[in-house]
């Protein structure tokens, strides 16, 4: 496995800001991983994921992708290439008049050729369940269909690494299920995927969750581990899947059962009781 | 009644190439004190008909009247209607402007025309409505706060004006578990001066644990309008519409396919909670 994003004891102070919004961060992401990055409001997350493709650098320290030092203006371009980052916000991330001219932008300026932009535009929409809207105005969408546009543009270009900042927090159920379907599937296609979400239950799939507080990693494991520390997680504003708050309930009541967190378990653990 | 839709009918940029139906049709009353819910897959048109109610769009045909006010009236008296019904949008820390978060919730009351020490009063209580410390915020520039943060204040400029009806859309929407939940709790503790509450949202745990009846939007017409005790046993139509089941309904479900029959289908989670154990008791004085 090789390594596909590297922190080497990060901090990274705003401008005319006094205070670290990162405090010596070290991580590595090896590649293929799918990593969910969860923290309340303010704990850097968003810092992060912007520093993992060059959009910031380092005040301290290197961030390195795939080898290449985010600092190096020689490779930001390859960095970029590899790095495809969703935003929350879809507004900021539109710029033609045509659904299909905003997917064909980052592939042109990739230089792809012609009939395979067609063929990406064409998959991209079809991953996102936009098909219908190859021809929309992207500004007459509502939240969630923009959001889901952003999303095929970025995969248009093809990237290693995708980077999504709570990027399912304006979507319908419908909308964040295939959402998520779309990042699992790229993602057992060999995709690293960086999922930052407030959304616990999109957590529960991932091969390892990482937990901020106060700009730094407090926890760091598979989500069983970092579940299980749920007063923890309490502390940093954080609440359990909601099967995993029901099970608690129901300990608390005085139910033998073990803290579980999804549905299929939990219905095992009554079944065997009643 | 607080709000009376009789077949409302919304079509953007009419009369040109680009119309576009967003509300079809749409007749429903919202009672007093209720806690309305609104969901439907994005596009479906919910937060274009929150928009008509304090008047920010014209209905193209029917008629809507807000606490006796009739909207569908070429003229109406926008200031009560903007008093009576406070609107709260999308991410509102977005429309958050002034320099500090004293002024920011200050400019509805300003717009009033109330005396200064009204406004004062106002401003002040509000921000502690919402949970912020009046000394310690006040001064402060509201992009010096964290997400949560503003996002209150957002609202209490909205309450400040002391609105009888609150609506709001989606407005736990990218606020981390805790956030979330404060939201919650500030919107139950304005019921004693907002009763009537009006909330847009995606989140199925979140909407069905706390609102009395959910209307159901979808390509702008309006399907059904239930308890959501009712609503949710429809879980073709519910998935079909982009939407999905809460939690608790989820697994109600799954239990009694493996053959644990709950008496009754629980929205919220310490009613499951309750009702599972009343059956485990149930169960094990069987033995």
């Amino acid at each position: 496995m090789n390594t596909a994003i590297k922190f080497q004891n990060v901090s990274f102070i705003y401008e005319n800001s006094k205070t670290k919004a990162l405090k010596s961060i070290d991580f590595e992401i090896e590649s293929g991983q799918f990593v969910a990055i969860v923290g309340s409001n303010g704990s850097g997350k968003s810092t992060l994921a912007k520093l993992t493709d060059g959009l910031f650098v380092p005040t301290e320290g290197d961030v390195k992708v795939f080898d290449m030092d985010t600092k190096d203006d020689k490779t930001i371009f390859d960095i970029r290439k590899n790095v495809g980052m969703v935003f929350q916000n879809p507004d900021n991330q539109m710029i033609a008049t045509i659904v299909e001219d905003d997917i064909a932008f980052g592939p042109e300026n990739l230089g792809v050729p012609r009939e395979e932009i067609k063929e990406r535009i064409d998959w991209a929409l079809e991953s996102v369940g936009m098909s219908d809207f190859k021809r929309a105005t992207p500004f007459k969408l509502s939240g969630g269909q923009k959001q889901r546009i952003a999303i095929a543009g970025v995969l248009a270009l093809k990237p290693k690494i995708m980077v999504l900042d709570e990027a399912t927090a304006m979507l319908d159920p419908g909308g964040r299920r295939e959402v998520m379907n779309v990042v699992a599937d790229l993602n057992k296609e060999g995709m690293t995927v960086i999922h930052i979400t407030h959304y616990m239950e999109e957590t529960l799939n991932a091969d390892r969750i990482i937990v901020m507080d106060g700009g730094r990693i407090v926890m760091d494991g598979a989500p069983k581990e970092i579940f299980a520390r749920y007063k923890e997680l309490d502390a940093y504003g954080l609440a359990l899947p909601t099967v995993a708050s029901i099970a608690d309930i129901l300990i608390e009541k005085g139910m033998n059962i073990e803290r579980v967190m999804t549905r299929d378990a939990l219905v095992e653990e009554l079944c065997r009781l009643m | 009644m607080p709000i009376n839709v009789e077949n409302l009918t919304f079509t953007y940029m009419p009369k040109t190439p680009y119309a576009k139906t967003a509300l079809d049709n749409i007749s429903f009353s919202i009672e007093d004190g209720e806690l309305f819910g609104i969901i439907g897959s994005t596009g479906s048109g919910k937060s274009t008909l929150i928009q008509h109610f304090n008047g920010l769009l014209r209905a193209t045909s029917g008629k809507i009247t807000v606490n006796g006010i009739d909207l569908s009236k070429k003229k109406f008296d926008y200031k009560t209607l903007r008093s009576e019904v406070g609107l709260v949008f999308q991410y509102p820390e977005y429309q958050l402007f002034d320099e500090t978060v004293k002024s920011d919730v200050a400019f509805g009351p300003k717009n009033l025309k109330l005396p200064q020490e009204e406004i004062d009063a106002r401003v002040r209580e509000a921000i502690e409505l919402v949970g912020l410390n009046y000394d310690e915020v006040a001064e402060k520039a509201p992009f010096d706060l964290s997400g949560g943060q503003k996002r209150r204040v957002a609202i209490a400029g909205v309450i400040a004006m002391r609105p009888k009806i609150l609506v709001l859309d989606e407005p736990s929407a990218g606020l981390d578990p805790k956030g979330k939940k404060e939201i919650l709790d500030l919107i139950q503790r304005l019921r004693d001066t907002s009763p009537t509450v009006i909330i847009i949202s995606h989140d199925m745990d979140e909407i069905a644990g706390i609102a009395d009846r959910i209307a159901v939007l979808d390509k702008g017409k309006l399907l059904h309008v239930l308890p959501p005790e009712k609503l949710f046993e429809m879980e073709d139509e519910i998935t079909r519409l982009g939407l999905d089941l809460p939690e608790t309904v989820k697994i109600y479900k799954a239990l009694k396919e493996r053959g644990i029959t709950l008496p009754r289908m629980p929205v919220r989670k310490t009613e499951l909670a309750k009702l599972i154990l009343d059956k485990y008791k149930e169960s094990k004085g069987a033995f």
